[in-house]
């Protein structure tokens, strides 16, 4: 067994009567960009904060490069964090928050040493002397990064290090670190409830819901073929339509509606939700054999394509959500018309109803 | 280092709990034992019979509650009027008009009524306005009173007023509600619980205040008087622990309705809410300045009276200038040691309390100490603000006094007169280092543990430092209070060390009325001289460091 930079066994975390982290197994290669994603919540930062040692478990074992480090003290496990706030503290400089971490008995020439190689790194050479205060939020973001980086930690762990960041900035910054983390190959495990930064960034995707792990994969694999409704749902636009399971590979849908989908291993009769995401609906050309139509709703504009709402059927039958190329002709369909969709039988994907809570 | 983990954090604040049980619990529980012990020493509720069938103490009793009544009634509206004045008007001079409501905190209670005495009392100056009334007994301890208990109020007030939210008014305007009915239906409502709390809170300081019954109560008797009257001129240490309890049960009862109320008008603050600025209404302006500026004159001349009678030779009869009495040492209960003293122990309960207070706030707060232990301190640090200084005050002279207490080596020096009023002041020390700490990121301490450094590190070079502003605030407090309280020393000062504010007491008894105010005056002056050199400290540290937000001083407690 090649010893991961981490790995959960079995984790775990009680408070009081919730269970806010529920058997949590994972795998993290050393290296590797993982994500863990899911609604507010889920867990997720209190596993971040099990692993750094914030928290300790009520359960389970968290091994580094195979080694059991579960019960260590948070600055023994190697790792540096950088927190959503940032925790910057207000009164020192850049410079001083930076050489926080450093252990006491390095020189002082050393540290100065580490903390101008750091910022730079960063790109804020010229900002020792600062305050926080003085600097932007993506400023911010960048020395909480080094403090982090400091002490030269394996793991790097960020919660939610672009939340508090305008969206244009945020984009900037996902680049960033994205970069930054390659070029320094350091293992890095990034908390966030917002999927569009976990599909960009990570190269291992670990989505949790109620304190358990739904899926790990790659982001391709989460997203093309995630593993339930709510992954599916969770990590992008989809639309989710209440199905039976008819006959030769078609589902019926509430409106009465067939559609081709593959219907292996499920029994005929039972209760499905049949899904496709608005980007894998076409609107239908003349060739296509079991076509769907029904009335435009809404329309939003959304640069490089629209997406439409239509109803299937009569007045309370389904809704379906569709992304339209801008250039394609039915794009300027308006409000009333009616449009004819093909649902490829290949991007159909069938998950068992779920229980009501 | 590294940082204290658990059990070291958790450790440190079992200990500050145990101080606060040791040196707040007990004295408390003594004094409730001692009012139920027999001489045969078992349990007995003769004392309380022997107390209530006394027909004193009915008179007493009734008399509390009377002029408690009064000088809420007087006080709440008067106390709005000018947090109302500072807080939505346009009036000039707002500066002045602050530091004048605010002057009675910086000099003992005592020294309005004797003010009052000069202005109204046998040789009055004003005496022949009052006809055939005369101002001892029930209207000169209502007046005093009031004076001494306005600022507290207004503090609480501005407090409840300040938290406006303008998107209300300006939706009120849209929807054409006149300025009379925006005040009715958004202003009275948005500070009933302060209105509620400024009201407790001035019934609890005044049915503990001894100084003014004192000086002006006249035959007027009240349950601070009794308690001071048992111990002191009888020596009758049980009767005066029965009529403590009985003046405690109320007054805890008000401070703890009063912090149920304070709580619920800071939870009525929207975290959105836009911040109000008056626009320019002359009318209202007008009707408030009028108001704001005749209970300013009124406390501006009981000051300037204290202070004339204070340098002229024979109040009212001789006035021509002198300094006779500032001679301290020819007059019995006073000498110019008192002052000295006075500084001396205000500036060590300053420090004492303010490092203790901010310490277990700390500890309470953001260490890692149980969540239980965390509970049970945060809880008996309430406690104090509950009890009278009195109760107090005689409570440690009972506890420490005991001989078989390993803790009696304290009693009869200058520790107890420390320990009394760092305990007597706790409460309003530790809620303001709590809204300060409770002001900081939480994440400081998770980064600092992370990176390695020790609680110690992040304490002294990232907590102390942002906290400063609130630090100069709280030693300020209780400087200004330890050089002004007499209830709470009254019965633990050393007999070799006399404190200026009991000086104050001892020789307005003895007849020495001129040097008593005299040096009510110069406590005045101390305390002046303290918040100027608090103020200035607090402007540096605005400037030496990034603004980080001072919480405002959460309420005045129980501090007569």
């Amino acid at each position: 067994m090649s010893a991961s930079a981490l790995e959960l066994r079995g984790l775990s975390k009680r408070f009081g009567r919730t269970l806010a982290v529920d058997g949590l197994n994972l795998d993290v290669p050393t290296g590797s960009f993982v994500c863990l994603v899911g609604p507010s919540g889920c867990g997720k930062t209190t596993a971040l904060r099990l692993i750094a040692g914030l928290e300790s478990p009520s359960e389970g074992a968290i091994l580094s490069e195979g080694v059991d480090i579960t019960r260590r003290h948070p600055a023994e496990r190697g790792l540096g964090m950088v927190f959503q706030s940032y925790a910057l503290f207000p009164n020192l400089t850049v410079g001083a928050n930076v050489s926080f971490g450093l252990p006491g008995a390095m020189p002082t020439a050393q540290k100065q040493a580490r903390v101008a190689e750091l910022l730079e790194l960063v790109g804020l050479a010229a900002f020792a002397q600062r305050r926080p205060a003085d600097l932007s939020g993506g400023q911010q973001q960048r020395v909480a990064l080094a403090r982090a980086l400091a002490p030269g930690p394996r793991i790097l762990l960020l919660d939610e290090p672009l939340s508090a960041l305008d969206p244009h900035l945020r984009d900037q910054l996902r680049a960033e670190l994205k970069a930054l983390q390659a070029r320094l190959g350091i293992t890095t495990i990034m908390v966030t409830h917002d999927q569009a930064e976990a599909l960009a960034l990570a190269d291992q995707i670990a989505v949790m819901r109620g304190g358990r792990l739904e899926q790990v994969g790659s982001p391709e694999a989460i997203y093309g073929a995630p593993a339930n409704a709510f992954v599916a749902s969770f990590i992008g636009p989809l639309n989710q339509l209440p199905a039976t399971v008819g006959e030769a590979g078609q589902v019926v849908l509430a409106n009465g509606a067939r559609i081709a989908a593959d219907i292996s291993g499920l029994a005929k009769g039972a209760a499905v939700i049949a899904t496709i995401r608005p980007d894998a609906v076409r609107i239908a050309g003349a060739s296509d054999a079991g076509a769907l139509s029904g009335q435009v709703i809404a329309r939003e504009f959304a640069g490089a394509s629209v997406r439409l709402s239509i109803r299937l059927g009569d007045e309370g039958g389904p809704v379906l959500r569709l992304d339209v190329g801008a250039d394609h002709p039915r794009a300027s369909a308006g409000l009333g018309e009616v449009v004819d969709v093909a649902l490829p039988a290949d991007q159909v994907r069938l998950f068992a109803a779920e229980p009501r809570a | 280092m590294t940082l204290p983990k658990g059990p070291s954090a958790g450790l440190l604040l079992l200990i500050f709990a145990v101080a606060l049980a040791l040196f707040f619990g007990a004295p408390l529980g003594e004094l409730a034992w001692r009012s139920l012990s027999a001489a045969d020493g078992g349990l007995t509720l003769a004392h309380y019979a022997e107390y209530l069938t006394s027909p004193g103490l009915q008179r007493s009793l009734v008399n509390t509650a009377v002029l408690g009544a009064w000088v809420v009634a007087l006080v709440t509206p008067a106390a709005f009027l000018i947090a109302y004045g500072l807080e939505r008007t346009r009036l000039p001079l707002k500066g002045m008009l602050a530091s004048l409501a605010a002057a009675p905190l910086l000099v003992p209670s005592l020294l309005p009524a004797l003010a009052l005495v000069y202005l109204f009392g046998r040789q009055g100056l004003l005496k022949p306005m009052l006809g055939g009334w005369t101002i001892y007994g029930a209207p000169g301890l209502v007046i005093a009173d009031s004076i001494a208990a306005l600022p507290h109020a207004v503090v609480i007030l501005r407090t409840a007023l300040s938290g406006a939210d303008a998107r209300l008014y300006e939706q009120a305007k849209l929807l054409g509600a006149s300025g009379w009915k925006r005040f009715w239906t958004i202003t009275l409502p948005g500070c009933r619980h302060g209105l509620v709390a400024a009201a407790l809170v001035v019934f609890a300081l005044t049915i503990a205040d001894v100084g003014a019954p004192k000086v002006v109560g006249g035959g007027f008797d009240v349950l601070a008087l009794d308690i001071y009257k048992q111990v002191i001129g009888q020596q009758n240490f049980e009767m005066g622990a029965v009529v403590a309890i009985m003046l405690l049960l109320p007054t805890a009862a008000a401070i703890l309705f009063e912090r149920h109320a304070a709580s619920r008008q800071a939870a009525s603050v929207s975290a959105q809410a836009k911040a109000y600025h008056p626009e320019p209404d002359r009318g209202r302006d007008l009707v408030v300045g009028i108001g704001c500026v005749l209970i300013a004159l009124a406390i501006a001349a009981v000051m300037a009276t204290a202070q004339l009678a204070a340098v002229v030779r024979q109040w009212p009869y001789d006035l021509s200038l002198t300094g006779i009495h500032y001679d301290f040492d020819r007059y019995d209960g006073g000498g110019w040691s008192a002052i000295t003293n006075s500084v001396m122990l205000a500036l060590v309960t300053a420090v004492v309390g303010t490092v203790l207070a901010f310490v277990g706030a700390y500890l309470a707060e953001r260490s890692q100490a149980g969540r239980g232990l965390k509970r049970v301190y945060s809880v008996l640090a309430l406690g104090p603000a509950a009890v009278p200084g009195l109760a107090l005050g005689l409570g440690f002279a009972l506890f420490f006094n005991d001989p078989a207490n390993p803790l009696h080596l304290i009693y009869g020096t200058v520790g107890i007169l420390i320990a009394a009023n760092v305990v007597h002041f706790f409460t309003v020390a530790h809620l303001t280092s709590v809204s300060m700490l409770k002001s900081l990121d939480p994440a400081f301490e998770p980064a600092a543990r992370v990176l390695g450094r020790g609680g110690l590190t992040l304490f002294g070079r990232v907590i102390a430092p942002l906290s400063a502003p609130a630090l100069v605030e709280i030693a300020l407090y209780l400087f200004v209070n330890a050089m002004t309280t007499v209830s709470v020393v009254v019965f633990l000062y050393p007999p070799e060390f006399k404190l200026a504010a009991v000086a104050v007491l001892n020789m307005d008894d003895a007849g020495d009325s001129a040097p008593a105010a005299a040096m009510g005056m110069l406590i005045l002056y101390v305390n002046i001289a303290a918040r100027i050199v608090g103020g200035l400290a607090l402007r540096r540290l605005a400037r030496r460091s990034t603004p980080v937000e001072t919480p405002d001083t959460v309420l005045a407690g129980v501090a007569p």
